[in-house]
Parts: C-alpha cells; sequence; structure tokens
C-alpha cells in the first residue's frame, strides 16, 4: 500500500520509488498514465530508465516541484531564443556528473517528458562542447569516432576552413 | 504606385544547351569577369562594419542545402554515407552520439555557429545533422544575425527579422549604385508582393519558356542604364558557360544526375540572377516567388528545362517556402 498523495515508480531493475503524485506529474508521461489509470495503488513502471538515473530524476522532480522557478515572466521576452548562460546554481550542480550519467539523464528526460530537465541538460552538453576549441578535442572528450576517411575530412576540413580563419 | 521595369534576358537558346551538359563543377572561375567590369565588390570587414552587425558565414555545402534542399532531406551529393557498423554494442547508451537526432540536433541548437563549424568536422553523423534547416533557423534566431556567403564573390544575404531587410536594402543599393533611392516600407508585406505577382501574370508568360525575367520595381532614378551594364556581364557569364558546355559535351550522359541536377538549377537560374543581384537582393527574392508560384500551376516550365516536374516543383516549392519562413 502507498500512502495517501503518493505513487509507486518501479524502474527497469525493478527498484522501486515513493513519489507524491503530484512531484511525478511534471513528467508529462507519467501524468498521461496517471489519468489512464484509475487504480491508484498500481505501481508504474518506468521500463527504459535505470534505478540509478531514475533516482537523480525524482530528486531534480522533487527540487523544482518546491522551488518553482520565478523567471517565467522574463522568459517570454525571448521566446525563441536558445541560451546556455541562464542555468541554475542548482541545476548546474545537479548536471556535473560524469558523461554517461548525463546522456542517460537526457534519454529518460526525454522518455518522461520533462521539458525543463531535458532544457537544461542539452544545455550542459552545449556547453560541453563549447569549451572545445578543435574537432580533436571534440573527439577526444566525447570519445567520438572519426569516421570519415581521409579524403573526406580533407574535404570538409577545407571547406570549412574559411568560416573558421577570420575570428 | 511602384512602376515596374522589365528587363528580359532572352536565354531559351543557351539555357537548352546547357540543360544536357555538366555545368561548372569546379569552374566558377569561369565567371570571372574583365577588371573593368568587375563587380563592384565589399569586402566582409567594410561590410560588417557597414551594417553595424557581424556576418555569420557559413560552409558552402551547408548554403546551397538550405537554398535548394527539402526540409529534413540532405541533399546526396552533401551528405556523407556512414560506414557500416559491424560490431554493435546496442546496450551502450553513453556516447554522444547514441542520443537520438532530434535531441542531439537540439543541443546544437544551443551552439554559437563556429562550434557547430568544428563539430560537423568530428564525424559523419555530425557533419550530416549540421546540415539541417532547422538547426540553422535556430542559430540565425539565437545571434540576431545576417547569414552571409562570400565563397562566389557574390554575396547572398538571409535576415531572420524582417524588418532589417528595409533599412538595408536602402543603404545597400545606395550605397553601390551611389545614387538616392526609395523603397516602400511594405515591400514584402505581404498584400503588396501578392498583388505584385497577381498583376504581372500575363508578363510571367515567358517564364515558361525559361527564360529569365526579372521584374524590377524602379526604385532607381535610372535604371536602364544600370541594367545595361549588368546584362553585359550577364552575357559573358552565358558565352563562357555555352563555351564550357560544348567541351564538355561528350561526357553527358555521366551527368544526368540529381546532384547534378541541383547544380544546373542554380547555375541556369540562380547564378545569372545572382550575378546581377548582388546589389538587388530584392531580385533574388523577387524571381524566386515569382517562379515558384508560376510553378505551382504548370508543368511547362520544367518540361522547358528537359527536367522532371516532380523533382523541381519541390525544389522550388521549398525554397519559396524557406523564403516565406524567413520573411514573414
Amino acid at each position: 500500500m502507498t500512502e495517501l498523495g503518493k505513487i509507486k515508480l518501479v524502474s527497469s531493475d525493478s527498484q522501486e520509488f515513493e513519489v507524491d503524485r503530484e512531484v511525478a506529474a511534471m513528467s508529462q508521461t507519467i501524468k498521461n498514465l496517471l489519468e489512464a489509470i484509475e487504480d491508484e495503488n498500481t505501481a508504474i513502471p518506468i521500463e527504459n530508465v535505470k534505478g540509478e538515473i531514475l533516482e537523480r530524476v525524482i530528486h531534480y522532480c522533487e527540487h523544482h516541484y518546491n522551488h518553482p522557478s520565478p523567471k517565467n515572466l522574463t522568459e517570454n521576452e525571448n521566446e525563441y531564443e536558445r541560451r546556455t548562460d541562464d542555468i541554475e546554481p542548482w541545476d548546474q550542480t545537479f548536471c556535473n556528473v560524469e558523461q554517461p550519467i548525463l546522456f542517460e539523464l537526457i534519454l529518460a528526460a526525454n522518455y518522461l517528458d520533462i521539458k525543463p530537465l531535458l532544457d537544461v541538460c542539452c544545455k550542459t552538453v552545449a556547453n560541453l562542447i563549447k569549451e572545445c576549441r578543435s574537432p580533436e578535442e571534440i573527439r577526444k572528450r566525447f570519445k567520438i569516432k572519426n569516421d570519415f576517411t581521409k579524403e573526406e575530412e580533407e574535404e570538409i576540413r577545407k571547406e570549412n576552413a574559411w568560416c573558421l580563419d577570420e575570428k | 504606385m511602384t512602376t515596374n521595369t522589365i528587363f528580359e534576358v532572352n536565354s531559351q537558346d543557351e539555357i537548352s544547351k546547357q540543360e544536357k551538359t555538366p555545368l561548372l563543377t569546379s569552374s566558377d572561375d569561369s565567371f570571372d569577369i574583365t577588371e573593368t567590369d568587375r563587380i563592384k565588390e565589399l569586402n566582409l570587414n567594410e561590410y560588417e562594419t557597414f551594417l553595424g552587425k557581424t556576418c555569420l558565414k557559413i560552409p558552402l555545402s551547408i548554403f546551397n542545402h538550405l537554398l535548394v534542399g527539402e526540409i529534413g532531406e540532405i541533399p546526396p551529393k552533401t551528405r556523407y554515407h556512414p560506414r557500416k557498423k559491424k560490431s554493435k554494442s546496442s546496450t551502450n547508451n553513453t556516447n554522444l552520439l547514441n542520443l537520438p537526432d532530434q535531441i542531439l540536433i537540439n543541443i546544437f541548437e544551443y551552439l554559437p555557429p563556429l562550434k557547430i563549424i568544428i563539430l560537423r568536422q568530428t564525424c559523419i553523423k555530425c557533419s550530416n545533422l549540421s546540415q539541417d534547416r532547422q538547426l540553422w533557423r535556430q542559430v540565425c534566431i539565437n545571434n540576431n544575425q545576417l547569414f552571409i556567403w562570400k565563397e562566389l564573390r557574390i554575396k547572398i544575404v538571409f535576415f531572420n527579422e524582417q524588418n532589417i531587410i528595409y533599412g538595408f536594402q536602402n543603404d545597400l543599393v545606395e550605397k553601390i549604385t551611389g545614387k538616392k533611392i526609395k523603397i516602400r516600407k511594405n515591400m514584402y508585406n505581404r498584400t503588396f508582393r501578392n498583388k505584385l505577382l497577381d498583376t504581372k501574370t500575363s508578363e510571367l508568360e515567358p517564364l515558361t519558356n525559361a527564360n529569365i525575367r526579372i521584374s524590377y520595381i524602379e526604385t532607381l532614378k535610372n535604371p536602364e542604364k544600370h541594367f545595361k551594364l549588368k546584362y553585359k556581364k550577364l552575357q559573358h557569364a552565358k558565352q563562357q558557360i555555352q563555351n564550357l558546355a560544348e567541351q564538355n559535351d561528350e561526357q553527358d550522359l555521366k551527368f544526368q544526375k540529381q546532384s547534378m541536377f541541383r547544380k544546373r538549377v542554380i547555375k541556369t537560374l540562380w547564378y545569372p540572377v545572382l550575378l546581377l543581384s548582388y546589389s538587388y537582393i530584392l531580385f533574388t527574392i523577387l524571381i524566386n516567388l515569382t517562379v515558384s508560384k508560376k510553378l505551382q500551376n504548370t508543368n511547362k516550365f520544367w518540361s522547358g528545362l528537359g527536367l522532371r516536374p516532380a523533382i523541381k516543383l519541390s525544389v522550388y516549392h521549398s525554397e519559396a517556402r524557406y523564403y516565406v519562413n524567413f520573411f514573414e
């Protein structure tokens, strides 16, 4: 039995988490599910998300449920502009994790449809990319394999060179 | 009211020759115009100072795609084909590139343009993703910048804000021509444009014969003189194309491919227009809108070029949509 106003989430590796109904409803996916399910005591399986990650996601949701961000007004001004320098301090600490975890957070946020979390993670990744100055640095940092042939690489380097030289 | 001056290039013969031929694969130099005839050009720095804005430079392949590609489709010419992987680590989601494309693009949209250009040199997937139209649109919005492309000495400028073009158009034409001009504020007003397109339907007829017709809303005091000069250059360029076309006659059959077709469209239709239109960005847009509007109704234009209508239609359709996206 779950407490009143709480629901149970089950991760892919069968860990169980009890969460406030309203906190869990920050995820659009869960919210939709909750509307469909009548029995309040049913545990909701989150099949694509591991326990470790789900725990973090819940942590995030709880924090933001308790500390709603006040900047909704200013956001409307530049609705379409994408910036990366407006991450809140708490979120920065939250996203300061190993890359694999960060990517899994992104996948989880995508699956669970939690837009603020997805945004903040994407911004963090974008910031990581921003810090790199050359293709090699990026490859090294994200362990990307260079799959161009030599000719292709030369071609694309030439093509892009003029964009880079003057700055 | 505005009056319209029509400048017509009778290029039917030339185009019908060109269409069979691989055009200008590596010979943009053939457009070189003699020193005295040179198109007046501002260098980038001057240009930026003049605009009071930084220009955004993007690689040719992306630019071409933005110009003629379908939304969401990357032209085969500029796409790198991923190698087939034998060992799949499907359980391993921990690499950046294993994220779904949409999320990756979402991430890229936060990046400044230079970083995207660096990023696209890292691997095939990034390179292909970096050509996403939506991505560049977002980049444009983020940076409040202009798209500028300066590889063929002719610069084309895209704007993300409707109102910039008014001021800019005036000033630039003034600077280049040294003439005081007046452009109607509502040039890009939808009603105005539609009206323009509607009233000129009869004059658009030559389009079906693959003629290039440039409608010019009279803003310059002496447009004829100006055009004569441009016309010479255009003829010169056309002559060059023709010579080249004859030289390469034998290789014709090899080049009946889509990528070549795209090039051909640019070269036969776009390039001459562009050549004329460095100072008349306005024209380029007008032409496109006119052409695309025409195309919604008729296939003659395409058959006139000896090309299959379906492909062409989509090309121009998306072009029109592209402009609409940016200007409205």
